[in-house]
């Protein structure tokens, strides 16, 4: 009978997608109140849509991950190894287009081995990329000579297009309104996953599956294949953040990734996509990204103290699977 | 026949845009069975739970022993006395019988650890005193579906429930299972206790029911004795309408061979061999575990296969997984809809042109006017109700949800088609527009399997049966010789 009154409403509206949008509204009168106006000025913005930025782009990987009812723990370790990756080709001297080639395939390379192992065997992907967060850490230490890397002023000469990446700007309205273009870049990949993931074949097999592996082998489905395409991509978009960690910072901190930490599931998860696999859209990972990139940034505004900042986006995330997830009954 | 122990009067529940049930009542006395009839969506679902708690109702009134009662929770249900079996077992797989059936009130010893001997030994002496031969100490997921089935009865029973629900209890079970339940039933009932049965199989209904009620769409339609009807006057009753023959004459035209198998082997079957034709419907059938679903599993690459050639249009062919079964031109639709049928959260649209991608895309991208076009004709041509492509797969009822597996097979257009028990828990009327469906295939040319567990379907449908008795193949049956007892005669042969 529960089914015929569900029948009637097909078109229910997501309650954890409404949700999202709601609470980046929230988010932003409650900032623009409690920083008294400072947090929307021109320069704030754009320095906020500088800092989600990272954030965005590790957390397009882990939403495709999420979706397809997995988990991606190693893109935190993977973006400190490519970061420092960058920083070494840098001090090598090799070509831009180079770096950039070699950084995206190590990136992928740690997506690569964690699809495949978890396409032979039967594991929780988050025990898995959990190893591998710390083999990636292993790698950055090891690449970095266990320091951070420092390129020099010679060097950094040399490499206008990543050194500039992270300040060029685009002004739409002139003091109102100004876009990093590391932003735009990262809104033109979401589109491309959002292209990508709603009107392929393989993005459809990417929900599929979340919804039901079984359902999806059955219908003649190379289940496998999808996984490590989900965690190929996982990996491009983790190689991405590193290059920008970069360019940001201009140095090759092998601990760049400890900063991200558990943000980048709860990125995904605020914005509606389902742990559970199958549901989500990665649009909506924008308004998540936003949420938790807010939320830093007040924070750092009225000058809370580090540990406030860990314990309210320690409550947020709890926050966010809470209310995108059933009651017990 | 003692005094009437429960009686639901004008029990009326609401949900959003839907009466659910409308004034309906039953009466249910000491000792007896009641059968509750009705197609799908005919409010009996709705009614156990409000009996066993789960809801509210809006209207009416619950009268147990002359005491009007409100449920707030199960919890109150089952101190009342009133147990429900239902049809997806609700026991822990990996505790053992006896702790199952003991949940909550383990026998203990000083110290707070839990007493095992005793445990186990009440345990024994309720499985003896039912007749059931299950060891207390098994674990439940060692058990098959009609063991498992027992050991809630067994539960109920060890609670001091006075009414059983039995909400499809014959669903899962084979038939000679079905008369060990029913001999328990009957031992229960020499002991004062009530039942109410609820099945969708209305001939067994004659064996164990004292009194049969009919809902249909929320509404009392009418009890009977049972002595008094017959399974057409209930089928007319449960749908509005006489629904004439349920199968069709089997005069298709049979054509070319269009699969042969030999000697097929797994870690189940052993040394399978069958053909089937264009335009034939072969059915299997066999007891629950006799390896009917493995050998079309293995059939169809979805179960490894240790020996044994599979030759489709007279070419032989390497099936190793689902994928090149598809392209050898077969579909499966398979037996538990939820687990790999159909892809619960997602869309009927999404489901329907799942199996088709391949042939729907360009250059990796769907062409989704095509697919939008094909799965419209799908819906229209199965007449599958749902408010839309759009709408949530697992909010469409079990027949509904049948009807979207088959259409996404029908689509990628198989030579041979699979179904292994494409009935299962669906209701009368939607059973016999699937009988159709399959004749209409099979007259267009397919060649069709079924699988099923429902003797009659199986005789009703099938050109040739093939009867399945521990995992191999004891007997083919031509059309002249089909029926119940010999079917059962030789399944039962090991």
């Amino acid at each position: 009978m529960e089914t015929k009154s569900k029948l009637l409403d097909p078109r229910k509206v997501d309650l954890s997608q409404v949700g999202s949008a709601i609470g980046l509204i929230l988010v932003v009168i409650v900032a623009s109140v409690i920083t008294q106006g400072s947090f929307l000025s021109a320069s704030n913005l754009t320095n906020i849509f500088r800092q989600v930025t990272i954030m965005g782009f590790a957390s397009l990987g882990m939403c495709i991950v999420i979706i397809t009812g997995n988990i991606d723990l190693s893109i935190i370790g993977n973006v400190s190894m490519t970061t420092v990756i960058t920083a070494v080709l840098m001090v090598k001297e090799v070509p831009t287009p180079l770096i950039i080639l070699i950084v995206l395939l190590s990136g992928m390379a740690v997506g690569l081995v964690n699809g495949v192992i978890l396409s032979v065997w039967k594991i929780e992907s988050f025990v898995v990329t959990m190893g591998m967060q710390v083999v990636c850490f292993g790698m950055a230490m090891l690449v970095s000579g266990n320091r951070t890397v420092i390129v020099p002023g010679s060097s950094l000469a040399k490499y206008s297009f990543l050194t500039n990446l992270a300040q060029w700007k685009v002004t739409v309205i002139p003091k109102v309104l100004v876009f990093p273009v590391m932003f735009l870049i990262m809104l033109a990949f979401y589109l491309l996953f959002w292209v990508f993931t709603t009107r392929t074949k393989m993005g459809r097999y990417i929900f599929a599956l979340g919804g039901n592996e079984e359902v999806s082998y059955i219908s003649g489905v190379n289940v496998s294949l999808v996984r490590v395409v989900a965690y190929l991509l996982s990996g491009l978009t983790a190689a991405i953040a590193g290059i920008f960690m970069f360019s940001r910072s201009m140095c090759g901190d092998p601990t760049a990734g400890n900063a991200l930490g558990m943000y980048v599931v709860a990125a995904v998860v605020v914005g509606g996509t389902k742990m559970s696999g199958g549901r989500g859209n990665v649009l909506f990972n924008i308004m998540g990204i936003f949420v938790i990139g807010i939320i830093n940034n007040v924070l750092n505004l009225v000058g809370a103290p580090y540990q406030l900042q860990q314990i309210i986006q320690g409550m947020i995330i709890i926050l966010a699977v809470v209310m995108s997830s059933p009651k017990r009954k | 026949m003692g005094e009437p122990i429960l009686e639901v009067r004008g029990i009326t529940k609401l949900f959003p845009g839907v009466r659910a049930l409308d004034k309906v009542h039953l009466e249910l006395r000491e000792g007896e069975v009641v059968c509750l009839v009705g197609e799908n969506g005919a409010g009996k679902s709705t009614l156990i739970k409000i009996l066993s708690g789960v809801y509210t109702p809006d209207e009416g009134e619950i009268i147990l022993n002359g005491q009007q009662v409100h449920f707030k929770g199960p919890l109150d249900a089952i101190k009342a006395g009133f147990s429900v079996v239902y049809q997806e077992h609700k026991l822990m797989k990996n505790l053992s019988v006896a702790e199952n059936i003991y949940f909550g009130r383990f026998p203990m010893k000083a110290g707070g650890f839990v007493d095992f001997r005793k445990l186990n030994q009440d345990t024994q002496r309720i499985l003896d005193d039912l007749g059931m031969h299950i060891k207390p100490t098994a674990r439940v997921e060692t058990l098959n579906s009609s063991q498992s089935q027992m050991v809630e009865i067994a539960k109920a029973y060890s609670v001091g429930t006075r009414i059983m629900i039995l909400d499809e209890p014959s669903a899962s079970i084979t038939d000679s299972e079905l008369l060990k339940l029913f001999e328990i039933i009957n031992k229960l009932k020499k002991q004062g206790k009530s039942f109410i049965y609820i099945s969708h199989r209305l001939k067994e209904l004659f064996e164990i029911g004292d009194r049969v009620v009919v809902f249909k769409d929320g509404h009392y339609v009418g009890q009977e004795d049972i002595g008094n009807v017959t399974v057409d006057k209930l089928v007319s009753m449960m749908v509005g309408r006489d629904i004439g023959k349920v199968y069709r004459p089997k005069d298709r035209p049979v054509g070319q061979e269009v699969l042969r198998v030999e000697g097929l082997c797994n870690d189940v079957v052993t040394d399978c061999s069958f053909t089937v034709h264009a335009g034939e419907i072969v059915g299997f059938a066999g007891l629950v575990g006799s390896g009917r679903s493995e050998l079309m599993e293995s059939l169809f690459g979805y179960r490894r296969k240790s020996a044994g050639t599979v030759t489709i249009g007279g070419r032989q062919v390497e099936i190793k997984k689902p994928k090149d079964a598809i392209r050898s031109g077969l579909g499966f639709v398979t037996e538990d809809r939820k687990t790999t049928g159909l892809i619960l959260n997602k869309s009927v649209g999404f489901n329907t042109s799942f199996a088709i991608l391949d042939k729907l895309s360009c250059l990796g991208f769907v062409d989704r006017k095509e697919e939008a076009k094909l799965v419209d004709q799908s819906i229209q041509q199965l007449s599958v109700k749902t408010p839309g492509p759009k709408q949530e797969a697992g909010n469409l009822s079990g027949g509904n949800q049948q009807k979207v597996i088959l259409s996404k097979w029908l689509l990628a257009q198989p030579q041979l088609l699979i179904c292994d028990e494409p009935t299962k828990g669906i209701d009368v009327g939607t059973k016999q527009e699937f009988y159709n469906i399959l004749d209409d295939l099979a007259r267009q040319g397919k060649a069709i399997i079924v699988v099923s567990s429902e003797l009659p379907e199986v005789i009703g449908l099938s050109n040739r049966i093939y009867v399945m008795s521990g995992g191999r193949i004891v007997k083919e049956l031509a059309e002249s010789e089909m029926d119940e007892e010999t079917i059962a005669s030789y399944s039962m042969k090991e």
